[in-house]
C-alpha cells in the first residue's frame, strides 16, 4: 500500500480542527479577558440544527470536578387521581423555575426514572441548595363524612388530625392546591389578626362554591358543617362553613404569626406540587477540592502520557516517535470530542480517558510486535508495515469491540457516575482506533518512503542474515 | 520457555490467590460504602493537623453511629448512618466550630436506603449482562471453548478483585477496601481489559492454527503466548506506569479506585498468559474434538 494521500489529508483536516477547537476559545477568551473555564454570559451559543447541536464550545466539568451540590430528589405520597409520572413533571417545572430565578449558571434539573429528580447546582453548598429547593406545601380541601377513615388516607394524612372525630372521617373534595391561581397574605379586619387568602381557578372556584353550598345544609358544630385545609400531612385549618362561598377567594384563619402566614402564602404559590419531594441522595463537593482534583488527575495524565512516550521510544525506536505523535493527535482529537459535544468529564470519566490512552497505545503496540516479525522474516519496510497493521487487526478489532459492549452496557443501565466513565472510554476506544489504524499506518508509510528511515537498526530489529 | 507444561503450577498460584478472598468474601463480606449501605459521609479537611480520634470523640456525642478515619495529617472521614436533614444541619455547624475545618476542600455525600437498595441490584446485573453480551460476541468471532475459556479468566480477576477487597476492608478495615460505586467502575474496567488482554492472545491462537503446521494444540498454544508475551507486558506496563502515578497523587476518595484499576489489570494480564490459554489445552484433552 502507498501512502494515500486522501487518507493524510483527512488525518490533517482532522487534527487541525481539532486544535482549533481545543485551542480557539482559549485564545478568545485570553484576549477578551474572560474567564478560562466555564460558560461565558451574554454571547450566543453555537446552533447546528441538524446535529441537534447548540451549545457553546467548552469543558464541561462534572460537579466532583468543580465543586457543588448534585440532589437525588424523591417524589412520594402522590394523591390519588395523578400518576407519579405526572407529579414528577410538575415538580421539575416548579423546581427549575425557583433555580433559574435564583440565577445560578450550568444548574441542572432533569427527571431521572418514574419518580425521581436530579438537581446540579455547581458552586452551591448543601445549604444554600436546600433553601433554593425550599419547601413546596401541597394543599388539600376535605371534607368530614360518618365512617372511619381507611388505610389510605391514614398513610396520606397525619392520623391524629385524620381522627379528630370519633365517627367521621375525611373525604377529598377533589379541591387542591393546582387550583390556587394565588395566595396572599392578608389581615383579618376583625381580628387585626394575619391569615392568608387564596384565589381559585375556574374549576377550583366551582368546585369550592358546590362544596360550600352542600355543607352549609348541616347544622352548626356537626363536623359535616366543617371545612378542613390540610397543608400536606397536617390540618391547619378545621372552619364551620357559614355561607356557601362563590366568589372564587377563600381566606384560611388560624393563629398565623405575620411571618407564618408570609411563608405560608409562599408555599402555595409553589405548591401545586401533588405529593411530597425528599432527598433521597445528596452529595457536595467544596469547590477547591474539585480544583484540586482537577490538577491531580491532569498532572497524572500528562505523567502517564511522558512515561508511556518515553517508553515507545526507547522500546520501539523510529516507530515510538511516530506513535507517540499519533498519540498526542489522538488526545487532541478525543479533547476536542468532548468539548464539541458537551461531554461531561467528571472523575470517573478521566479515569477512563486515562485508560483509553493504555488501550491507544496497545493498538500501536501489536502493530510494531508485528512489524518487527516481519521485518525479521526478511520483509523490505513497506510490505513489513503493510503486513504488520494487517495482521494486527483482528486482535485490535475484536479486543476494541469487546470493551465498546462492555461501555454500552454501562452506559444504559449504569448510575449516571458510571454513565460518565463509559462515554469516555467508549470516545476514547474509538478514537484510538482511528489513531492506530489511519494515522499511524499513514505515518509509517510516509517513513517507508525516506531513504533515511529504512536502517533496520530504526526499528530495534537486527538485520536478517542473508538466506 | 514452557508455560502450558507448567499450567498446573499456575492454575495452584491462582487458587492460592483466590481462596483466602473467597473465604473472606463468604464469612465476613464487604466494607460497604454509603452508596450500598445508605448513611452519611463527611470528607472533613481542616486548616490544620487534626487527629481522628479526636473527631470520634466528638462524634460519639450525637450518637450516630459514627465512624472517623484519619484521611492524611490535615483531613478525616467520618461516616454515619443516615442522617436528618436537622441532625446534618447540627452536626456540621458543630464540627466547623470545635475544628478548623476548610468548607472549600472538604465535601459530603448522603444516600438514603432506597437508592442503596437499587445499587446493589444494579451492580451485579450489570456484570453479568456485560459478561453474556462478551461470551456471545467471542462465540461469533472464535468458538464458544475460546469464550468460556475467556469468561473464566474474567471471572479469575473478578474474585482476584473482590476477594482482596473483601480482605482490605474487612481484615485490615482499611478505608482503601470500601465497596462503593467507584469500585464498581473499577471492576467493570478490569472486566473489560481482561477479555481485551486475553483476545489478543487468542487472535494468535487463532493464526497460527489456520497454518499449516506440524505442531501439537499444546505446543501451539504455548508459541501463541510467547510470541504475544512482549506484547502483553508492554501494554500492561504503560497502563501500570499511568495507573501508578495516578495512585500517589490522588486524594483519598479515589485512592481506592485507582488500586483497584492496578491489581485487576495485574491480575488481568496474569490470567490471559497463565490461565485463558492454557485452559484451552486443558478443555482438548478432555474433549480431544
Amino acid at each position: 500500500m502507498r501512502v494515500d494521500r486522501r487518507l493524510l489529508a483527512l488525518i490533517a483536516v482532522v487534527a487541525l480542527l481539532a486544535l482549533f477547537i481545543d485551542g480557539f476559545a482559549y485564545v478568545y477568551r485570553v484576549t477578551t479577558n474572560q474567564p478560562l473555564t466555564g460558560p461565558i454570559r451574554g454571547i450566543p451559543t453555537l446552533n447546528i440544527g441538524f446535529l441537534g447541536f447548540s451549545q457553546q464550545i467548552y469543558v464541561h466539568k462534572g460537579l466532583d470536578l468543580q465543586g457543588g451540590t448534585h440532589l437525588e430528589l424523591q417524589i412520594t405520597g402522590v394523591r390519588a387521581g395523578t400518576t407519579t409520572q405526572a407529579a414528577r413533571d410538575i415538580a421539575v417545572a416548579i423546581i427549575e423555575r425557583r433555580v433559574n430565578s435564583s440565577g445560578y449558571a450550568e444548574s441542572v434539573v432533569r427527571p431521572e426514572g418514574s419518580d425521581r429528580i436530579i438537581v446540579e447546582l455547581p458552586g452551591v453548598d448543601l445549604e444554600q441548595a436546600k433553601q433554593i429547593l425550599g419547601k413546596t406545601s401541597y394543599l388539600t380541601i376535605w371534607k368530614w363524612e360518618p365512617g372511619a377513615s381507611d388505610a389510605a388516607t391514614l398513610q396520606q394524612l397525619n392520623p391524629r388530625d385524620a381522627q379528630k372525630y370519633p365517627g367521621y372521617k375525611p373525604v377529598f373534595t377533589q379541591i387542591d392546591g393546582s387550583m390556587i391561581t394565588n395566595a396572599s397574605r392578608s389581615t383579618d379586619p376583625n381580628t387585626n389578626l394575619p391569615d392568608v387568602t387564596i384565589s381559585f381557578d375556574n374549576t377550583g372556584s366551582n368546585l369550592f362554591c358546590a362544596f360550600t353550598r352542600d355543607r352549609v345544609t348541616h347544622p352548626q358544630g356537626d363536623p359535616q358543617n366543617k371545612l378542613a385545609i390540610f397543608i400536606d400531612k397536617d390540618l391547619v385549618e378545621d372552619a364551620n362553613v357559614i355561607s356557601e362561598i362563590c366568589g372564587g377567594s377563600a381566606i384560611i384563619t388560624g393563629g398565623f404569626t405575620a411571618a407564618s402566614a408570609q411563608a405560608l402564602a409562599i408555599q402555595l404559590n409553589s405548591g401545586s406540587l401533588p405529593g411530597t419531594i425528599s432527598i433521597a441522595s445528596a452529595t457536595e463537593v467544596g469547590a477547591t477540592l474539585g480544583a484540586t482534583t482537577v490538577k491531580l488527575s491532569l498532572l497524572a495524565g500528562a505523567f502517564g502520557l511522558a512515561i508511556v512516550i518515553l517508553f515507545m521510544l526507547l522500546y520501539y525506536r523510529l516507530p515510538g516517535l511516530v506513535a507517540s505523535l499519533a498519540l498526542l493527535i489522538y488526545a487532541a482529537i478525543a479533547l476536542a470530542v468532548f468539548k464539541l459535544f458537551g461531554v461531561t468529564l467528571t472523575l470517573a470519566g478521566l479515569a477512563g480517558f486515562i485508560l483509553s490512552i493504555g488501550m491507544a497505545v496497545d493498538a500501536n503496540v501489536l502493530i510494531f510486535e508485528r512489524l518487527k516479525e516481519e521485518l525479521r522474516a526478511g520483509r523490505t519496510l513497506g510490505a513489513a508495515m503493510e503486513a504488520g497493521v494487517h495482521r494486527a487487526w483482528p486482535a485490535i478489532r475484536d479486543s476494541n469491540i469487546s470493551t465498546l459492549i462492555t461501555c454500552f452496557v454501562l452506559y444504559f443501565f449504569g448510575a449516571p457516575l458510571i454513565k460518565g466513565f463509559a462515554i469516555t472510554l467508549a470516545v476514547g476506544v474509538g478514537v484510538s482506533m482511528f489513531s492506530a489504524i489511519v494515522t499511524t499506518q499513514q505515518f509509517l508509510q510516509i517513513l517507508a518512503g525516506l531513504r533515511p528511515a529504512r536502517r533496520l537498526a530504526l526499528y530495534g530489529v537486527q538485520a536478517p542474515k542473508a538466506a | 520457555m514452557n508455560i502450558v507444561g507448567r499450567r498446573n503450577w499456575y492454575f495452584l498460584l491462582s487458587l492460592a490467590i483466590i481462596l483466602p478472598g473467597i473465604i473472606s468474601m463468604a464469612f465476613l463480606g464487604f466494607r460497604l460504602g454509603i452508596d450500598f449501605a445508605g448513611g452519611d459521609q463527611y470528607n472533613l479537611a481542616f486548616t490544620r493537623p487534626v487527629q481522628a480520634s479526636d473527631v470520634q470523640k466528638e462524634m460519639d456525642t450525637f450518637n450516630v453511629e459514627a465512624t472517623v478515619q484519619q484521611a492524611g495529617p490535615n483531613g478525616a472521614l467520618v461516616t454515619t448512618k443516615p442522617l436528618s436533614s436537622v441532625q446534618e444541619t447540627t452536626i456540621r455547624a458543630d464540627l466547623a466550630e470545635k475544628f478548623p475545618l476548610d468548607p472549600s476542600r472538604s465535601s459530603y455525600a448522603q444516600v438514603g436506603p432506597t437508592i442503596a437498595r437499587e445499587l446493589v441490584v444494579g451492580a451485579g446485573g450489570l456484570i453479568a449482562i456485560a459478561s453474556i453480551l462478551i461470551v456471545i460476541y467471542l462465540s461469533i468471532r472464535f468458538n464458544y471453548k475460546f469464550a468460556v475459556a475467556a469468561i473464566l479468566a474474567l471471572l479469575h480477576d473478578v474474585f482476584v478483585l473482590t476477594g482482596i477487597w473483601s480482605i482490605l476492608g474487612k481484615v485490615f478495615n482499611s478505608p482503601l477496601g470500601e465497596v462503593n460505586t467507584l469500585f464498581v467502575t473499577a471492576a467493570l474496567t478490569v472486566i473489560g481489559f481482561s477479555v481485551h488482554d486475553t483476545i489478543v492472545i487468542f487472535d494468535r491462537i487463532r493464526e497460527n492454527l489456520r497454518q499449516a503446521s506440524r505442531l501439537t494444540f499444546e505446543q501451539n498454544v504455548n508459541l501463541s503466548i510467547i510470541q504475544s508475551l512482549a506484547r502483553s507486558l508492554n501494554t500492561s506496563m504503560t497502563v501500570v506506569f499511568v495507573l501508578v502515578a495516578l495512585f500517589l497523587i490522588s486524594p483519598t476518595n479515589i485512592k481506592g479506585f485507582t488500586l483497584a484499576l492496578l491489581i485487576g489489570i495485574v491480575s488481568g494480564t496474569y490470567s490471559s498468559i497463565f490461565n485463558a490459554s492454557p485452559l484451552l489445552v486443558v478443555w482438548r484433552r478432555l474433549d480431544p474434538r
